[in-house]
Parts: structure tokens; C-alpha cells; sequence
């Protein structure tokens, strides 16, 4: 199974990169409906919470003529799911719903507005990115959280200053997968696996794509 | 062309997506907002699991095996 983390739109690197990247995912999702799952990010959820740059709607408008085809767009945003928690792995775009408890994960509304905030905005309080909005969790939010849920490591995107490295006692990692931000943070373009029960961040299997070829890589500690 | 066979075009050429017209693309988010109606805002899945960070419209991630 594959589980994309949120931001399939905005800051494409090429020409109708954005439609043709959401498109492209959501039709896999129809094809494979059980392999692919799609989680929203904060770009997904501009709807509802504002972000910057938002060039989504303007790529539609240029590309068909009219915003009737991005209000439909939004209407496949707001039925996004937000979390995934495998056998002690959780995921989500950005952040935790802290101290929250596994009953109230699954009761979660997709578009509970301060849920969204929490999990498609915030990020760790050590991140240097500057937000205007999210719910900063700290390494004794993230602990407790991960605890009480059954799970060990938490694997998230959304934070450039983050990107490649773990942090939180090696429980938190941070990837990206767009060549556009290969060099920030410790830099890759990743995609990080699991297949057994781990333990800490480290333990996940992660390869990079930043050279052109995927290879092994190593994650280090911030 | 029906909406299958143009969905099966993109997903096995997917250069394709580029040249979908508007009445396609709209025939295409119909399809899967079912799909996605489905599904909780907590995923609980088992096996083995593969994340894919932020892609920002670019397909690198699309060559992962």
C-alpha cells in the first residue's frame, strides 16, 4: 500500500504540474482503491483554512476557462482522509490531534476545522518554518500521543526545515517527495517503508530519489 | 472513448493526463468521489506500508517500484 502525505498541488516545478499530479493520484486511487490512499495537506484544505501561494485555482481557470472544474476539485478536497495508523506507525500531513485518544481519532470529522488545523498545519515547535497557523506539539505532546494510540513513530511532511531528518528521541521523521525541495533541510526526495513492527524512525526503510535513481538512505538526527 | 478506457490510457501513459479535456476530467472527479466518500478521516491499515511526502505536482515519486 501507498500512502501520500498531502501537497499534491501548488509550487509545481513544470507548466500544469499541479493538475496533472492530482489528477494522475486520483485516478490511481479509483483504479487501486485499496493499494492508494491520499491524505490531505494544507494546500488540499485552502477551502477551509487559507494558504500561500494557492495557484490551484488559477492553473484551472488558464487550463479550462472557467473555476466550475476547481469547485468540483474542492468538493473531492473536502472527502480527503486526514490520518493513517499502521501496525505502530501513524502519518498525517503536518501534525497531532494532541491528547487525543484512539476513539477519538476514529471519530474525527474530516472537515472538523480545529482537527484540520492540528493535523494538515501544525509542526513540531522546534521547526524554524514560519506558519500562520497549526497547533505547535512539542516532544512530550508527540510521546504521550504516539503512547496512547498504540504507535512509535509518527511520519509526516508539510516542514522544510525538518525534511530528512528524525527528531523527537528518533520518533518523528519528516519527508518530501518533490525534487522541488531536494536540497532543503537534510535534502531527498524520499519515500519511507515499513513492513514489520519498528521502533523508532530509524527503523523505517528509506530510499531517495534526489540523483535520479533511488537509492538507500540514511536518516539523521537533528 | 468511454471514461474507462480514457482512465486506463492515462494510468498506462501517464503523459496522457495532460491532454484530458474539461467534460473528462469532470467524468473522472465523479468516479472517485464515491470512493472517497468511503473512507475515514483515521485510516487503520495493515501489511506493508509505503509514504510518500509532499509531491507539489511533480511525478518523481510516480517511479518508486
Amino acid at each position: 500500500m501507498v500512502i501520500l502525505l498531502g501537497d499534491y498541488i501548488d509550487r509545481a516545478l513544470i507548466k500544469w504540474g499541479s493538475i496533472n499530479n492530482i489528477t494522475y493520484l486520483l485516478l490511481l486511487k479509483y483504479r487501486y482503491p485499496e493499494n492508494i490512499f491520499l491524505l490531505k495537506g494544507n494546500h488540499e484544505s485552502n477551502y477551509a483554512i487559507q494558504c500561500f501561494p494557492y495557484e490551484f485555482e488559477n492553473d484551472i481557470i488558464q487550463r479550462f476557462g472557467s473555476s466550475k472544474l476547481h469547485e468540483k476539485f474542492v468538493e473531492v478536497f473536502t472527502l480527503m482522509p486526514l490520518m493513517v495508523l499502521g501496525e505502530n506507525v501513524f502519518a498525517a500531513h503536518g501534525g497531532i490531534l494532541k491528547g487525543a485518544d484512539l476513539d477519538q481519532l476514529r471519530n474525527t470529522g474530516k472537515n472538523d476545522l480545529k482537527a484540520l488545523e492540528s493535523i494538515v498545519w501544525s509542526d513540531p515547535t522546534t521547526s524554524l518554518t514560519f506558519r500562520g497557523a497549526g497547533d505547535p506539539f512539542n516532544e512530550k505532546d508527540l510521546t504521550s500521543f504516539l503512547d496512547g494510540i498504540g504507535a512509535r513513530v509518527f511520519i509526516r511532511g508539510h516542514d522544510y526545515d525538518n525534511l530528512g531528518f528524525s527528531i523527537f528521541k528518533n520518533r518523528c521523521l519528516t519527508i518530501f517527495s518533490s525534487q522541488r525541495y531536494k536540497d532543503m533541510g537534510n535534502g531527498g526526495v524520499l519515500v519511507a517503508s515499513v513492513d514489520k513492527s519498528i521502533n523508532y524512525a530509524s527503523d523505517l526503510f528509506v530510499e531517495d530519489f534526489s540523483s535520479g535513481k533511488w537509492k538507500n538512505y540514511k536518516i539523521s538526527k537533528k | 472513448m468511454n471514461i474507462e478506457n480514457i482512465i486506463d490510457n492515462v494510468l498506462n501513459y501517464p503523459v496522457q493526463v495532460a491532454i484530458l479535456e474539461k467534460n473528462e476530467m469532470n467524468q473522472c472527479l465523479d468516479k472517485v468521489i464515491p470512493i472517497l466518500k468511503k473512507e475515514k478521516a483515521l485510516l487503520e491499515l495493515e501489511g506493508k506500508l509505503s509514504f510518500v511526502g509532499d509531491t507539489h505536482g511533480d511525478f518523481a515519486w510516480r517511479l518508486y517500484r
